[in-house]
């Protein structure tokens, strides 16, 4: 205990070590450099709108969509099962693979998943446990939805059980996992952030919006590379 | 931040954008001079992040978001600007015998040296996300959510870089034991 008090007592000092004050010339060069910049203009996004659209927007968006929906995958809106215009029934297709394995990523988050897809309902569990910050944290994931973003990222979400330790999410709310295609493959986990959507769909489009909300795209190490065996569905 | 500068600024009023450079500046420098180690890079970093702000300030949605907007840009400007920099200033620490002649001085700049030496060897994210969490204060999912980052790879960064500055805290201790035992 001692010892990381004393470690914590010299991170503070070598961190406040030195003045943060702006020299005054570097506020006149950026003044100046403002007047002749001119801002960007807001350009309209309609793919990642959620439940605050006007009618009139969201029926803009599907025509949109529609005309790159050749090839594009996206994230669904509304109750488990619907999307942009599929209002066709059709049979149900056998389960698919989504996701599974059993790996270790970034700080050493032990995962094991299995998740499959039948139709547009999604089931399987994840199970995670780590050593933490400060103690050990584990927690079980029910997992229910899917959705993989136009960039190919595999996105998978459920409702919280079983969870233990300070840095667990809380019983009941969403986590999920997101999985980067690739050798190795990459993966992060989403538990911290307290998240009020109102399905596990809008919650995994939250978490997505959450990283490209302002326009300077995904950081270019998203996922920490996994380690051990996981499998993922076409 | 006040809501109605930031509003007044994302709609091309210069001068609320002057009250917001001073609002933030210090608090920007702050972070990218302990992000970059360089108290001019930090300083240049600083103005390319803040004319970016500028530009790109009617995008921000939502105005009282700026702050963690504003960290994410000047961020994303020291990850650009810190390779194109090969020359980085050395923190070449001269000591005086006066100020260097109690044992609790030398444990506390050796323990800063080393500390100082095993940041510099950490890869910018994970600087990135230690500064956020240690100087700023940010719990870490707010770090995530500022870098626009998922949590866990947040939380497996800050992890890497508190495991590099134990270890090298610890070695300094161990090395400030060695003089000891010598000198006794």
């Amino acid at each position: 205990m001692n010892d990381k008090r004393d470690f914590d007592r010299a991170v503070d000092r070598w961190l406040d070590d030195g003045s943060d004050a702006t020299p005054p010339d570097v506020i006149n060069v950026v003044l100046l450099a403002v007047r002749s910049t001119p801002q960007e203009r807001r350009s309209w996004w309609p793919a990642w709108r959620t439940t605050s659209m006007t009618s009139s927007l969201r029926v803009a968006a599907v025509v949109a969509l529609a005309a790159i929906a050749s090839t594009a995958v996206i994230v669904t809106f509304g109750p488990a099962g619907s999307g942009f215009g599929d209002t066709t029934a059709r049979p149900q297709p056998n389960p698919a693979l989504l996701a599974r394995g059993y790996f270790v990523i970034g700080a050493g988050e032990a995962v094991e998943l299995e998740a499959t897809r039948q139709g547009s309902s999604v089931t399987g569990r994840m199970a995670v446990s780590a050593q933490g910050q400060n103690e050990p944290y584990a927690f079980s994931v029910d997992l229910q939805c899917a959705a993989t973003t136009e960039d190919g990222l595999v996105m998978i979400g459920g409702v919280t059980t079983d969870a233990t330790g300070q840095e667990a999410p809380q019983q009941g709310t969403w986590a999920g996992i997101v999985f980067e295609r690739g050798s190795p493959v990459g993966a992060s986990t989403w538990h911290g952030f307290q998240s009020n959507a109102a399905s596990c769909l809008a919650f995994l489009h939250e978490q997505d919006r959450r990283e490209r909300s302002t326009h300077l795209g995904p950081d270019p190490d998203w996922t920490d590379p996994v380690e051990g065996t996981v499998e993922l569905g076409p | 931040m006040d809501r109605e500068v930031v509003e007044r600024a994302r709609s091309g009023d210069q001068e609320a954008f002057a009250d917001l450079v001073h609002q933030i500046s210090d608090t920007l420098l702050g972070v990218a001079r302990r992000i970059l180690r360089d108290p001019t890079l930090a300083e240049d970093v600083l103005q390319n992040a803040l004319v970016t702000i500028w530009r790109k300030l009617p995008h921000l949605r939502e105005a009282d978001r700026f702050e963690g907007w504003a960290f994410r840009i000047l961020v994303h400007a020291c990850y650009a600007e810190a390779p194109r920099n090969r020359k980085w200033a050395s923190a070449i620490r001269v000591l005086h015998a006066d100020v260097a002649s109690d044992v609790d001085d030398i444990q506390k700049i050796a323990d800063r040296d080393e500390l100082e030496q095993a940041f510099r060897r950490l890869p910018l994210d994970q600087r990135a996300v230690f500064v956020l969490h240690h100087h700023v204060g940010l719990p870490l999912v707010a770090v995530a959510e500022t870098l626009g980052i998922p949590d866990g790879t947040a939380r497996s960064r800050l992890h890497y870089a508190t495991r590099a500055l134990h270890a090298a805290f610890e070695q300094a201790r161990a090395a400030q034991d060695l003089r000891e035992g010598r000198l006794t």
